[in-house]
């Protein structure tokens, strides 16, 4: 009782604070506390949200678009920047982006994240992005072969001391790579090892399930045996002693995932009769199938092929319980189930597995994209090709199966290039939609100075596809891709205000970006920097 | 001169092609190109006019609407027409290795004897709206040899030759030196070049070095450090016809050295890799009145690379116009054959490229290509 309370008292705290913490930190109040309005006037803008507006204003109030259109009024002591003859855009999204991506980061775990590996002080480096328009990423992994890890967005907003990015959606997309880069074998290798993780994943949550189940019927046993306890004691003439103590002890718990706070009160079993030692002691960041699992549960992972044999697997252990407590024999120990290590890789992949996060993965050559594609099916998982060389060669199979693609940039050289691109065409964006492939594209996750430029590459891919619109791509369709629709890539009443002003059309290559605001702050002014 | 005589030659063929009508898909030969805009010689954009064409060759710039006479007359209301893109240092073409490192002193070699002439970078570069190549040999030589100009098609190899003599390539830096001859070092080669063209001074070098001194012969010498190019500028600035420097990456430190000089600079290709401050240089160089060309080392690099030098250098600072030029009439300037192709006016070779918009925008795409008034490539939408 007195534990329940102290618990009370704590959570009394934490909401207190949780609902301070956002009071203060939320940039609405802040600026409206302390902020005041900018209206970007007379501009023609490209909302990319509703026909272009020939002659209007932008209100940019607490990070926010306050107002837009052509018949905006500006508020009182709003600073006003007069913008005839200007345009106005919204900030580009790179789908597939190195910038900032720390030197030597190294990846490759399912657990990762990239926005770990951010270097958020990269002064020089978002500068140059901003004076390029680029205003948010989706900062991949770093490159490698196999599980990368999962892959963030983040807005280039500036953050105190002189630093830059605020995580918009931590959890994007988890990142695959099929190492294209590799020679074959060891591509094959890494296909294997990607599948043996998943199955290890689903392994992993029978293990759980089964877990529970053992659980339960243990909670029953104990139950069953503290009844027949009481009808011993009721004869003894020693009835209602223990009551309280049980309701402690309560059953419900056991429900969680997580670990119950009062588990450790329970008898644990014996080590020695588990003979879990070894898997217990393993380094628990290791994501490999049998280090995680009691070996128990490893050896139904092990066993596990697919078909459903939940049934089966309760009846053995009921057998087997029941073989041991089978005659009520009070002297016989319960042994607890225990609970399998926990596995967060296995946890993350299983989110892909259950589609609630959504995958990317990369692959340049034919064959790996048939791997994923054989991937996805197995395991009932939509996903994006990322990379895609040769997706213009298979681009029927990509549209049958409705995958996406996000498209890098051409390769440097037209020199014979023995790896993954070898087959790159210079046309695939027009074969691709042609075949009704969805195509974006993003800078690439090669290089963190390159990224700067996805305006040009965009504009590249989409003179090969003859349409003008490469804007189109690289802000709406590349937000709605990304799954932050609806806070960047268009300019629309309460979103965030990522706006690029530029001094006139942005196809026409005398235009420059003569500001920048991200989340409603100006971030670049080529003016204030003597340009 | 042999300038003369392959223009006589070009001249014989083309005529020719005219009168036995060779080519299955242009038997009835372009008249007049009109175009919505066109790359005038000065960079800027002239508006819709027409373009005719004579036995390979420009024979008048006409406001659309003053056209007149008989013949095929190719349209593109919303397209731009520009000079053919000359890649001003580039290994289009070029087959096996040409790095000769015997002697650090090699005025006798000429990049002519490397190319394959049905290589598939004619191709590529056709495709990219480059018509004209300039290759040198290799960089590894205080004198490497002389440059090669051709165009990317062609109907023989004499037609294609635009310059076989010139300009004489010079390089400085690291690559020059050799352990097992000399030039050793920085020092050694200045030294060496120096003593070189002392003799050549008293004409007992090599033809094309005493040429070089009497300003007889144009060069471009390959510069891989700031340094080096000042070095250039002092021990050979003084002579020749036009020298022009080749060097991307420090540019911002030489463009007050330069400016005024009268040397002209190549810089490229620009990759989205490059910092800000390389890829500030062709602007800032073309601000400070230097001329600029770029080179797009096609095929080491990707085949619209010039464009998107040009693209990357306005987006740093560079005019439009310039960027426009430093593609097409600087570059030629650069190689010396300023004379044939690089500018649509009277008399140049009909070499061009019809793109669907600004060629600066990468978006723009290449609809036709044509090579002395001939239709050498067109985007059918077939992908």
């Amino acid at each position: 009782m007195i534990g329940r309370s102290r618990i009370h008292r704590y959570s009394f705290l934490a909401v207190i604070t949780a609902a301070l913490v956002p009071t203060i930190n939320n940039g609405v109040v802040r600026a409206q506390l302390f902020d005041r309005a900018t209206v970007i006037e007379n501009a023609r803008i490209i909302s990319m949200s509703g026909p272009e507006i020939e002659n209007g204003s932008v209100v940019i109030k607490g990070g926010r678009i306050q107002a837009i259109g052509s018949s905006v009024k500006a508020p009182m002591f709003a600073s006003k920047i007069d913008a005839a003859g200007m345009v106005i855009t919204p900030g580009f999204v790179d789908a597939w982006s190195a910038l900032g991506q720390l030197r030597g980061a190294s990846g490759s775990t399912v657990t990762g994240k990239s926005s770990d590996s951010f270097d958020y002080y990269a002064a020089d480096l978002f500068q140059d992005a901003y004076r390029n328009g680029v205003t948010s990423v989706f900062v991949a992994p770093p490159s490698g072969a196999g599980v990368l890890g999962v892959g963030s967005v983040i807005r280039l907003a500036s953050r105190e001391n002189g630093g830059v990015g605020k995580v918009v959606k931590e959890d994007a997309a988890l990142c695959i790579s099929l190492g294209s880069r590799d020679r074959a074998i060891q591509r094959l290798k890494t296909f294997q090892k990607i599948r043996k993780q998943f199955k290890a994943a689903l392994a992993y949550r029978e293990s759980l399930e089964d877990y529970e189940e053992d659980l339960k019927e243990y909670m029953e046993k104990l139950e069953e045996r503290r009844k027949a306890k009481e009808k011993e004691e009721d004869a003894e003439g020693e009835a209602g002693k223990t009551e309280n103590d049980e309701s402690e002890d309560s059953p419900d718990d056991s429900k969680d995932d997580d670990d119950p706070p009062d588990e450790e009160e329970k008898p644990k079993p014996k080590e020695d009769k588990t003979i879990s030692g070894t898997s217990r002691s393993a380094d628990s960041t290791a994501f490999f199938l049998g280090d995680r699992v009691s070996p128990k549960y490893a050896l139904q992972a092990r066993r596990f092929g697919g078909e459903e044999n939940d049934d089966d697997e309760s009846n053995e252990t009921t057998e087997g319980d029941s073989e041991e407590g089978g005659d009520g024999d009070d002297e016989e120990e319960l042994e607890k189930p225990e609970k399998p290590e926990p596995d967060r890789g296995s946890d993350v992949l299983l989110r892909v597995i259950d589609h609630e996060l959504p995958v990317r993965i990369e692959a340049n050559r034919s064959e790996d994209i048939f791997n994923a594609l054989d991937l996805a099916e197995e395991f009932n998982f939509d996903f994006t090709l990322v990379g895609a060389a040769d997706a213009y060669l298979v681009a029927e199979r990509l549209a049958e199966r409705e995958v996406a693609v996000i498209l890098e940039p051409a390769p440097p050289t037209e020199l014979f290039r023995p790896g993954a691109t070898r087959r790159y065409s210079h046309d695939s964006p027009a074969i691709l939609a042609k075949a009704g492939v969805s195509w974006i594209i993003g800078s690439g996750g090669a290089s963190s100075a390159a990224a700067r430029f996805v305006g040009l590459s965009a504009q590249r891919a989409a003179g090969v596809f003859g349409e003008d619109s490469w804007l189109r791509i690289i802000t709406v369709s590349t937000a709605d891709a990304l799954g932050v629709g609806g806070q960047m890539g268009r300019l629309r009443r309460g979103m965030n205000a990522d706006i690029l002003v530029w001094s006139g059309d942005p196809s026409e290559p005398s235009s420059r970006i003569v500001k920048v605001y991200v989340a409603g702050k100006l971030v670049f002014d080529a003016e204030a920097n003597g340009e | 001169m042999p300038n003369n005589w392959l223009q006589i030659q070009a001249c014989a063929v083309a005529c020719m092609w005219l009168v036995l009508g060779v080519s299955d898909m242009n038997a009835d030969p372009v008249h007049a190109i009109v175009a919505g805009r066109v790359v005038g010689p000065d960079g800027s954009m002239l508006p819709a006019s027409a373009v005719v064409i004579s036995n390979g060759r420009i024979e008048e710039i006409v406001p659309a609407k003053e056209l007149s006479g008989s013949g095929r007359v190719r349209r593109f209301p919303n397209a731009v027409l520009c000079p053919g893109l000359i890649d001003v240092r580039s290994s289009i073409g070029a087959m096996g290795s040409n790095i000769e490192s015997a002697k650090a002193i090699d005025p006798g070699a000429s990049a002519v004897d490397v190319i394959d002439w049905s290589h598939r970078d004619f191709r590529l570069a056709l495709k990219a709206g480059v018509t004209t190549a300039v290759l040198a040999p290799a960089a590894n030589n205080l004198v490497s040899g002389v440059a090669v100009a051709v165009k990317t098609a062609g109907v023989d190899t004499s037609t294609r030759v635009i310059r076989n003599d010139g300009p004489l390539a010079f390089a400085l830096g690291s690559s020059v030196f050799e352990v097992d001859r000399a030039p050793t070092s920085r020092t050694g080669a200045l030294a060496m070049l120096r003593g070189e063209m002392g003799r050549a001074k008293q004409g007992i070098s090599h033809s094309r070095l005493n040429a070089f001194v009497n300003g007889k012969l144009d060069a471009m010498i390959v510069c891989e450090q700031a340094m080096d190019v000042s070095a250039a500028l002092r021990t050979l600035g003084a002579y020749g016809g036009s020298v022009n420097f080749i060097h991307t990456s420090d540019v911002l430190d030489l463009s007050e050295e330069l400016a005024g000089t009268g040397h002209g600079i190549v810089v490229g290709p620009y990759t989205f890799e490059m910092g800000s401050r390389v890829l500030s240089g062709a602007g800032r160089f073309s601000n400070a009145s230097v001329p600029v060309a770029f080179a797009g080392d096609m095929p080491a690099a990707s085949r619209d690379s010039l464009r998107m030098t040009a693209a990357l250098a306005v987006k740093y600072g560079m005019e439009p116009g310039k960027a426009r030029l430093a593609m097409t009439s600087a570059a030629a300037t650069v190689a010396g054959i300023a004379n044939r192709v690089g500018a649509i006016k009277p008399g140049m070779d009909a070499d061009l490229v019809v793109f669907s918009d600004d060629p600066l925008r990468l978006d723009a795409r290449v609809l036709e290509v044509y090579v002395g008034g001939q239709r050498v490539y067109w985007d059918d939408g077939n992908r």
